[in-house]
């Protein structure tokens, strides 16, 4: 603006010296043009004076030759001396026309003139008049005083007229004289003041062309620096011509955009066709109310670049007027994306901060309670200054109100049970020497007498000034001590019972057995050697001792299998079923056989499994169908099996594990759907023991072998129309 | 039918046991000279004794006071002089455990003491007519175990 002014300003100067310096030259030279013409007008006049002195003189000469040629005649009476008189007639009339013209303009002159002629006509007069009488002395006298009187006077008048002359002469050389001493002088002024203004001039626009070029050097690194400052901070800027509608855009606003400088025309439409189409309807209403408002107030937009990409751009403008008085808009446009993206990251940091700062407080609070929940302390050791922080529940567990004294080493020691001060005191030593602190547990006895159990561990933690510290948490762990020790002697008790079940195992399979074995041995001999001494009643009671004594050996034979079935001391091995069904068919191939038993086996998987335990399995299966048959139809058997994921059957495991799924199937006298659960059940039994003889062991073995392999059995049945048992039996143990 | 007894020898602290054995072999009509020791220790004194014909089969009952079946089983086994001797386990017990270990250290067979006097009738008789040598060259955990 500053810039615009001054040029203006030397503009309107130059303007206004080069009309003076005009005015001045015209000036100068009109007054030396008229010096001159009065110059060339007094040279005419002096030039006039001369010429009609001259012809005075001449009319006079002319005059004194007709005397002369005359007087010659009179003397001589030659008539030749008649001759210039008779010419000088011709001449002085012609010189007398001359003058006449030269002094027509000098009445004067003009008067003497005719006073003159009608002088010289007299004198001529007394010529002629002379010649007529010729010789008459008397006369000639008288001629002679006539005509010298009248030469006399034509001389006088001649006189009167070259001094009137002179004096005009004298006058017009006088200023002839004066005018051609100012001429030069105005001439030299004209040139000095032109050469003057000119050099002014010359300086002036020197100086404005210095200023001008300067100005230039400097508004063409300001523009190139403008590039670099647009490319740099990513802006462009634009001007908008608001009378005649013309736009013009930086070649960084179309970088900015995603295009190749002036790549398309700078017009509205082409620069609205980048505008995100979210944002157009706000751009153009934030660009309305340009006219009155004298400015574009800041706003930020996203426009879409040539590569689709989504830019942020904030664009701001001034309405000017330029010299023409035309409203022009000139703005820049930035871009902001990154700056909105940071931002955006320094909102979300912040509230994130806050969110930090939020859970920080929540959980200081909920660690306070924790502390005092979990019955535990926390300590912070300084490395550098060996200071000590205790948390409030730190005091507490040591019986002491909160933040009651400085916590150091030495008081802590004065808690701790005489017999357990070296395990702080090591401790200490460890943390000093190496830097770190096994696990301790150590006995302290409280403010109040009481004896606790502590356990302290603690780890090194650099804060972020770089500070070493030792974070430690203390816990009384008395309870624990002492639930463990419950747990110890429980586990104990434990153990102890195991054991008495070994022995009485043993005891079962060894020592009850004996007596039986002998009074079954002693039985077979009485029926062998001494039945014929017995009555019939004592034969039926022998029989129901000999029923009695085998049951009870199939109780304690049941019982022992099922106590035997156990998963401590068996190996998980790969069971080929193929072959193990293969060797249930062989052991109860007398049952099978004598019950026309028909059975039908797929082709079997090879699982992991305890051998024996599968083999009894699949026995205890096979003999119940068998065992409980319908009297009148002979057993029919189909075992079926396929793999199954476990979320798919009806079992607690709804993972995707995969499972052996076993079907076994009869067309027995089935059971009540009641009992399906109650089948497994140790010793329980559906049937009386007449009809159908049973323990109620085999299943509840079953059942074992299938738990001890994770597995499921589940039975189905109805009353007359057969069992189904189906088991599952883990692929991956 | 050999000329000569077969030898015979049974270690058993049970009395009726002992009884059943004996009139098992009684009646059983084979030419066999039983003896009978009250446990494992006057076992251990017989067969130690240089006088003492040893026996072609010696029956061990397991559950025996002061020394048990194991361990003179274990005694025997170590002794060159008893490498002829073929033991026959005799125990009313049926565990796994007593199978194998017996098996392990050196037994020939294992029988289960039978509840009936014909059964047991049937398996001494079976024990002792059989082909020791060919019973033993191709002895396993599944003939080990005397069956009926």
């Amino acid at each position: 603006m500053i810039r615009i002014i001054n040029t203006f300003k030397s503009r309107i100067f130059l303007n206004i010296a080069f009309v003076i310096s005009l005015a001045s030259i015209f000036f100068t030279a009109s007054i030396t043009y008229k010096h001159i013409v009065e110059l060339n007008k007094s040279t005419d006049l002096v030039m006039k004076s001369y010429e009609v002195k001259l012809n005075i003189e001449n009319l006079m000469s002319e005059l004194k030759d007709a005397e002369t040629g005359f007087r010659g005649y009179l003397l001589y009476k030659d008539k030749a001396f008649l001759n210039p008189f008779n010419n000088s007639r011709e001449n002085v009339d012609k010189a007398f026309i001359r003058i006449k013209r030269l002094t027509k303009e000098n009445k004067t002159q003009q008067k003497n003139l005719r006073e003159l002629y009608r002088l010289i006509a007299i004198r001529y007069s007394y010529f002629d008049e002379y010649r007529e009488i010729k010789s008459d002395y008397k006369y000639q006298k008288y001629f002679i005083a006539n005509s010298k009187k009248a030469m006399d006077n034509v001389r006088k008048k001649t006189d009167e007229m070259s001094k009137l002359e002179d004096y005009l002469l004298e006058k017009r050389e006088k200023s002839f004289k004066d005018t051609s001493f100012y001429t030069p002088f105005y001439a030299l002024l004209i040139i000095i003041i032109t050469l003057f203004l000119i050099v002014v001039a010359y300086i002036r626009i020197n100086k404005d062309l210095i200023s001008l070029r300067s100005s230039n050097d400097r508004l063409m690194v300001i523009n190139e620096s403008q590039k670099l400052a647009e490319i740099i901070g990513k802006f462009g800027s634009w001007e908008v011509n608001l009378e005649r509608n013309s736009y013009q855009f930086s070649d960084n606003l179309y970088r900015l955009l995603g295009y190749e400088p002036q790549e398309f025309e700078p017009t509205l439409e082409e620069y609205l066709k980048t505008i995100h189409p979210d944002d157009l309807d706000f751009v153009k209403t934030k660009s309305a109310n340009i006219l009155e408002l004298k400015e574009l107030p800041g706003y930020t937009y996203r426009i879409i670049k040539k590569d689709g990409e989504i830019r942020f751009f904030h664009a701001t403008g001034i309405l000017i007027q330029n010299n023409f008085g035309e409203n022009i808009l000139v703005g820049t446009t930035q871009d902001v994306t990154d700056h909105q993206i940071y931002t955006e990251k320094i909102k979300k940091n912040n509230e994130e901060l806050i969110e930090y700062n939020k859970r920080l407080k929540i959980y200081d609070e909920s660690s306070k309670q924790a502390e005092i929940l979990g019955n535990y302390g926390s300590w912070i050791l300084n490395f550098e200054t060996l200071e000590f922080i205790y948390s409030d529940n730190k005091f507490r567990l040591l019986g002491c109100e909160p933040q009651s004294f400085n916590p150091s080493i030495e008081n802590l020691l004065e808690f701790v049970h005489p017999d357990d001060k070296h395990i702080i005191v090591n401790g200490n030593q460890s943390i000093i020497d190496k830097g770190e602190l096994p696990t301790i547990n150590y006995r302290i006895i409280r403010k109040d007498g009481e004896l606790r159990n502590f356990r302290t561990t603690a780890k090194i933690y650099t804060d972020s000034l770089g500070t070493k510290n030792m974070i430690g948490t203390t816990q009384d762990i008395t309870e624990e001590i002492l639930k463990t020790n419950d747990l110890k002697y429980k586990n104990l008790e434990l153990e102890r019972s195991n054991k008495e079940l070994i022995e009485f195992n043993y005891a079962a399979s060894h020592d009850l057995q004996e007596p039986l074995r002998k009074i079954q041995t002693f039985i077979s001999r009485i029926n062998d050697n001494e039945i014929e001494n017995l009555s019939e009643k004592g034969k039926e009671y022998m029989d129901r001792i000999v029923n009695a004594a085998s049951r009870m050996r199939i109780l304690i034979d049941d019982l022992l299998q099922y106590s035997r079935t156990n998963k401590s001391d068996a190996l998980f091995e790969t069971i080929n079923l193929n072959e193990t069904l293969s060797n249930v068919t062989q052991d109860l191939s007398e049952t099978i056989l004598e019950n026309e038993t028909t059975i039908h086996l797929p082709k079997l998987p090879t699982i992991k499994g305890i051998p024996f335990q599968i083999q009894q399995l699949f026995i205890n299966l096979i003999s119940n169908s068998i065992k409980y048959r319908k009297p009148e139809v002979n057993p029919i058997i189909s075992i079926a099996y396929e793999k199954v994921k476990a979320k798919t059957e009806n079992i607690a495991d709804d993972s995707n594990s995969l499972y052996h799924k076993f079907i076994v199937n009869d067309n027995g006298i089935g059971f009540e759907p009641e009992h399906a659960e109650k089948i497994f059940l140790l010793f329980n039994r559906l049937h009386g023991k007449t009809d159908y003889p049973g323990t109620g062991v085999g299943l509840a073995i079953c059942k074992k072998i299938i738990s001890n392999h994770n597995g499921y059995i589940q039975a189905i049945g109805k009353p007359n129309e057969g069992a189904t048992i189906i088991i599952y039996i883990p692929v991956d143990l | 039918m050999q000329k000569e007894f077969l030898t015979i020898t049974l270690a058993d602290d049970d009395e009726d046991d002992r009884l059943f054995f004996q009139d098992a072999f009684e009646e059983l009509k084979i030419n066999t000279n039983v003896t009978t020791c009250n446990d494992g220790v006057e076992l251990m004194e017989y067969l130690s004794n240089p006088d003492t014909i040893l026996p072609n089969i010696l029956f061990l009952d397991l559950n025996m006071p002061r020394k048990n079946g194991f361990e003179c089983l274990l005694e025997i086994k170590k002794e060159s002089r008893f490498d002829n001797i073929a033991i026959a386990i005799y125990s009313t017990s049926s565990s796994e455990e007593d199978i194998e270990n017996t098996f392990v250290h050196g037994a020939n067979i294992y029988i289960k003491k039978p509840s009936d006097f014909a059964t047991l009738k049937k398996v001494l008789s079976e024990v002792v007519t059989l082909n020791w040598q060919y019973h033993t060259s191709g002895l396993n955990k599944e003939n080990f175990l005397l069956r009926l």
